[in-house]
């Protein structure tokens, strides 16, 4: 009759147990990759977008302190210059680092972060803003309203959805997104389709002023949101009237 | 415990079996995480390390949760048992790399500190959708950290088995507190219906095979409940338990007495009867085998003398003993046991040679 017994401590294994346990070993590891294999490609690809960390790079243009703090960068005389939206180190904000300075000529030094036509620079410290013209101010064209909307999308924290975290939005990001938030990093909405043509867009108050309303119920979820698209030279803004959120599930 | 009385560390099937479960958490996160950055040059490798280990160790745990019923259901599966707490302490190890990689990722560099950021950021707790699920995963991890820490057969001792054994049942808190979390939070964030199917799978397996291991056992305990026309009271309340032929050499058969198990072995021509539950972690004695004139248990090798109940020196388990007597080639067991350790004489019983050929011609054994 068989009678196999087997405990673990012992030095061999009964050969046909042996046998059993080393097929059911291997279907569990090739399982695993299987498994794995299967879970990588279902997920969602990751979105094209670049945080050159620990690359540091120089760019020269207007500062915009107002309503966020931003680098009017002009590549060249015909074309409008280009956006850099500022933000500070980790989950902060720049707003500090650009006080008093909204018009003048500066060099910055910082982190490229770059997701389609959005561009941002992380200024670490105020060392890195530096004066090209003290003296001068290039001023800046006032806030204009171009229409009123209603558009379809999510609120993101700017700094990880446009590149330093994957993914920057969504549910599972929104803990990040508060903190970023809080931390004075632009609001940033981000439309489902195009509804408005004009991309990305960072957040205002109805008068047009920074976003103070707190966003952490709204963060991360979709939101339908009535209000007012708002233009101040090449920096597009969305200022909000009514946010409702959408049911998620 | 060994058949050497020696307690026992390290050894080489311990070695293999650590191997093959290192070999396949390193075959899934290779693919994960090293094919993530092939698949898709836009990954970034904290995204894709957090993911990696936390499926990594939700698929581990659902393994250590089925060995108990899979062993239930089919002894063939024993010898995953063995080591299976190995396998907890690597899921672990897995979901403590997942929360440590999300913790700085989503909390860390902010206007708090992380751990305050993690338990404050979100406190949605009356919505469904809304929930704070990262604080259900945080809980998990500190219930799978505690058996973590107490996995080693030191804290058995020092806690009192039956008091360790309730602390690692809440290896299915945790399993609970798990799924709430991936479904209140990556099942919302991943659209691709395999995550909701891979997950439905999984728990509805495990499920079954504990409702299908709770049947069998409740089936077995139905057929080993001694039926009232065999009771023999006639022996000063010893009731017939049975046939001297029906239990293997070295070996036992298991009969419920009074509502308990006992386990009644056959060995060296005598019969000696115990309670079937292991001082251990509660194993099936009767699934065990005397080796070396001890009992054995099949789950983890702990030892007891099979007359008195007690584990050998230095160690101390004591099993219930019940008298037991043999009369006509049948097995009388009283019911009432003797308290842990007390030294029963065991029953003697003639071999009958003639009767084993017949019931080996009978069944179509080999005759030894």
């Amino acid at each position: 009759m068989d009678d196999e017994f087997y405990i673990g401590y012992e030095p061999t294994m009964p050969d046909r147990m042996a046998v059993r346990v080393r097929a059911a070993a291997s279907v569990l590891v090739v399982f695993a990759a299987v498994l794995s294999g299967v879970l990588l490609v279902a997920q969602g690809r990751f979105a094209a977008a670049t945080f050159e960390f620990g690359r540091t790079r120089t760019f020269e243009g207007t500062l915009v302190e107002y309503p966020y703090p931003a680098l009017l960068v002009r590549r060249s005389l015909r074309n409008s210059p280009a956006v850099y939206w500022l933000v500070g180190a980790g989950k902060h904000g720049a707003s500090e680092l650009v006080k008093g300075r909204d018009g003048r000529m500066v060099r910055v030094s910082g982190t490229l972060i770059e997701r389609d036509d959005d561009r941002m620079i992380e200024v670490s410290s105020g060392d890195a803003l530096v004066d090209v013209s003290p003296q001068s101010r290039t001023p800046i064209e006032s806030m204009r309203s171009l229409s009123s909307v209603v558009v379809r999308g999510e609120i993101v924290d700017s700094k990880c959805h446009l590149g330093v975290m994957k993914p920057g939005e969504g549910p599972t990001h929104r803990d990040c997104a508060v903190r970023c938030l809080l931390g004075r990093i632009t609001p940033m909405f981000v439309p489902r389709g195009n509804d408005t043509g004009m991309g990305r867009l960072a957040l205002v108050g109805a008068d047009g002023r920074p976003f103070t309303e707190p966003l952490d119920m709204r963060v991360g979820r979709p939101v339908e949101i009535h209000g007012e698209l708002l233009v101040r030279g090449p920096l597009r803004f969305l200022a909000v009237r009514i946010i409702n959120v959408e049911a998620s599930l | 415990m060994s058949t050497a009385y020696r307690a026992v560390g390290w050894n080489r099937q311990k070695r293999r079996y650590d191997a093959v479960a290192a070999a396949g958490v390193g075959v899934y996160l290779a693919v994960f995480i090293g094919g993530g950055m092939l698949v898709d040059p836009q990954a970034t490798i904290e995204t894709l390390v957090i993911r990696g280990c936390g499926t990594a160790a939700i698929l581990l745990l659902h393994i250590v949760l089925a060995i108990g019923p899979l062993c239930r259901l089919d002894p063939r599966f024993v010898p995953l048992l063995y080591n299976r707490r190995h396998l907890g302490v690597t899921t672990f190890v897995l979901a403590l790399t997942h929360g440590v990689f999300a913790l700085v990722q989503f909390h860390a560099l902010g206007d708090v500190n992380p751990l305050v950021s993690l338990l404050v950021t979100s406190r949605e707790y009356a919505s469904l959708t809304d929930f704070p699920f990262q604080q259900l995963g945080l809980i998990a991890l500190a219930i799978l950290f505690v058996m973590a820490a107490t996995s080693h057969d030191f804290w058995l001792r020092a806690l009192s088995a039956p008091v360790w054994k309730s602390l690692h049942m809440l290896v299915y808190v945790a399993y609970a507190l798990v799924i709430a979390h991936i479904t209140l939070g990556a099942l919302q964030a991943e659209r691709h219906p395999v995550f909701p199917f891979v997950l439905c799978v999984g728990v509805a397996g495990l499920l079954a095979l504990h409702v299908q291991a709770a049947s069998r056992e409740r089936r077995r305990d139905v057929e080993r409940q001694l039926q009232p026309a065999r009771v023999n009271l006639a022996a000063s309340g010893f009731v017939d338990a049975c046939g001297v032929d029906e239990i293997a050499d070295t070996r036992a058969k298991t009969v419920c007495l009074s509502g308990e198990r006992v386990a009644i072995f056959r060995y060296d021509g005598r019969i000696s009867a115990v309670s079937n539950v292991c001082r251990h972690q509660n194993g099936p004695l009767g699934e065990g085998k005397i080796v070396g004139g001890c009992i054995v248990c099949p789950w983890h090798g702990y030892e007891y003398e099979p007359a008195s109940g007690r584990a050998p020196a230095p160690f101390t388990e004591r099993l219930p003993t019940f008298s037991v007597r043999v009369a006509g080639g049948r097995v009388l067991v009283n019911p009432t046991p003797h308290p842990p350790g007390t030294y029963v004489e065991p029953a003697a019983f003639v071999h009958d040679a003639s009767r084993t050929r017949l019931r080996a011609k009978r069944f179509g054994e080999v005759s030894p």
